[in-house]
């Protein structure tokens, strides 16, 4: 090592001499010198550099995080409040909901009309491809057309189960008409305040009818059987 | 009240560091209140990430990097102005002479017109006590540019030196 390697590495490194420029500095009175110069300047420097602290900075830094943290604490638990209330209205939602899903099927229909007003508006008959269509969403082929003057038809859900639903006008007031297949529901009449509903087992599903009076309920009964099932003869497999 | 660990922790990280992190704010910022506000927002970002601090003996680097991005966001939106060296505060310090208050004062003032490439490693070296390698890994650097600025930095600055002690006598 030579002077002026020894001095350029002194220079970016005072406070750290390798061996190598120890050993050159004990056999130079000119490097030797320089060195004790260069660490009379290092002391200047960190001296000058070392500024006062202002008081009480620690503490202000440490009430600056203890008062963030609490804002931040107390942030979490109003937002850990509101997360709880909404999860309670949410399972209470749930839970009313629920039990509407598992009611009777006949409140369920008569649910079911009250959210669907718009239904019994319209009069004019649906062309028939229509209403099969609809039946077609529900995986349902018909074995004959449907009944003449159905005005509305959609494949809507009914709680958990999927039906067609159909409206018929007729001169006493409307007949509402639902068809759930694959769900199989005893035969029964049922009475709520003003509404008539009769569930019959048809066609591996249900067909159900809805209306104020059910003077007309045996002649729907008999026209969807055949829609659904076929003639006498076809549904008991004669060709 | 219980203290958790992590509190105490951070409590601790603040009484041993508060005091190098604010010299090295006020010696990027040349400003005494914008560097305890530096070294104030470097403290509460290392509180919400401190659970990545895994080495007690590499916090110092952590915060001074912490503290650079810091600054470095605080320089994006605005400029800073450098400080005239009659506001520089001077320590108490009783037990030096007239010489070498009026010496620290000189290269303070010399401190501040270093460009910033020469002045931060300098500052790296000499009050952060980091090594070349350290140095260069801080600034993204190759350990031989790191020498060649710390190298050029304390020539420039002998050589402000010079120029203000032949201004201060004449």
């Amino acid at each position: 090592m030579n002077c002026l390697e020894y001095r350029r590495e002194l220079a970016s490194e005072p406070r750290r001499e390798s061996a190598e420029m120890q050993l050159h500095r004990r056999g130079c009175t000119g490097c030797s010198a320089h060195h004790a110069r260069a660490l009379g300047f290092e002391l200047a420097l960190k001296r000058a550099l070392t500024v006062p602290v202002p008081d009480g900075l620690a503490e202000r830094i440490l009430l600056a995080q203890t008062t963030s943290e609490r804002g931040d604490r107390g942030r979490r638990w109003r937002l850990g409040l509101f997360a709880a209330a909404a999860v309670v209205l949410v399972a209470l939602g749930l839970g009313v909901h629920q039990l509407q899903l598992f009611s009777p099927l006949a409140q369920q229909l008569i649910v079911h009309l009250e959210h669907e007003p718009a239904a019994l508006i319209t009069h004019t008959p649906l062309p028939v491809a229509d209403v099969e269509r609809r039946f077609s969403q529900r995986g349902v082929r018909l074995a004959a057309p449907p009944p003449a003057g159905i005005s509305y038809a959609q494949a809507c859900p009914v709680g958990l189960l999927g039906s067609v639903h159909m409206v018929m006008p007729e001169r006493e007031g409307p007949v509402t008409v639902f068809f759930l297949p694959g769900h199989t529901e005893p035969r029964s009449d049922y009475a709520d305040g003003g509404m008539r509903v009769r569930a019959i087992p048809m066609a591996a599903g249900t067909l159900a009818l809805v209306a104020a009076d059910t003077l007309h309920f045996d002649t729907l009964e008999a026209g969807w059987r055949r829609s659904l099932e076929g003639s006498p003869a076809t549904a008991a497999g004669v060709p | 009240m219980r203290v958790s660990s992590r509190q105490r922790q951070f409590d601790a990280l603040v009484r041993a560091h508060n005091g190098d992190l604010y010299r090295y704010a006020y010696w990027l910022c040349g400003d005494s209140s914008l560097a305890q506000d530096l070294a104030q927002e470097t403290f509460l970002r290392a509180w919400r990430s401190l659970d990545a601090l895994r080495e007690p003996d590499a916090a110092k680097a952590w915060l001074i990097t912490i503290l650079r991005r810091e600054h470095a966001r605080l320089y994006e939106r605005k400029r800073l102005e450098t400080t005239d060296i009659g506001e520089l505060e001077l320590d108490d310090r009783d037990s030096l002479t007239p010489e070498q208050l009026g010496e620290d004062s000189i290269v303070r003032a010399a401190m501040l017109q270093l460009e910033p490439k020469y002045r931060e490693p300098l500052l790296l070296q000499v009050l952060g006590g980091f090594s070349c390698d350290e140095i260069a890994r801080e600034l993204g650097l190759g350990a031989a540019a790191v020498m060649t600025q710390l190298f050029r930095a304390r020539q420039k600055l002998k050589s402000l030196l010079a120029d203000g002690r032949s201004e201060a006598s004449a």
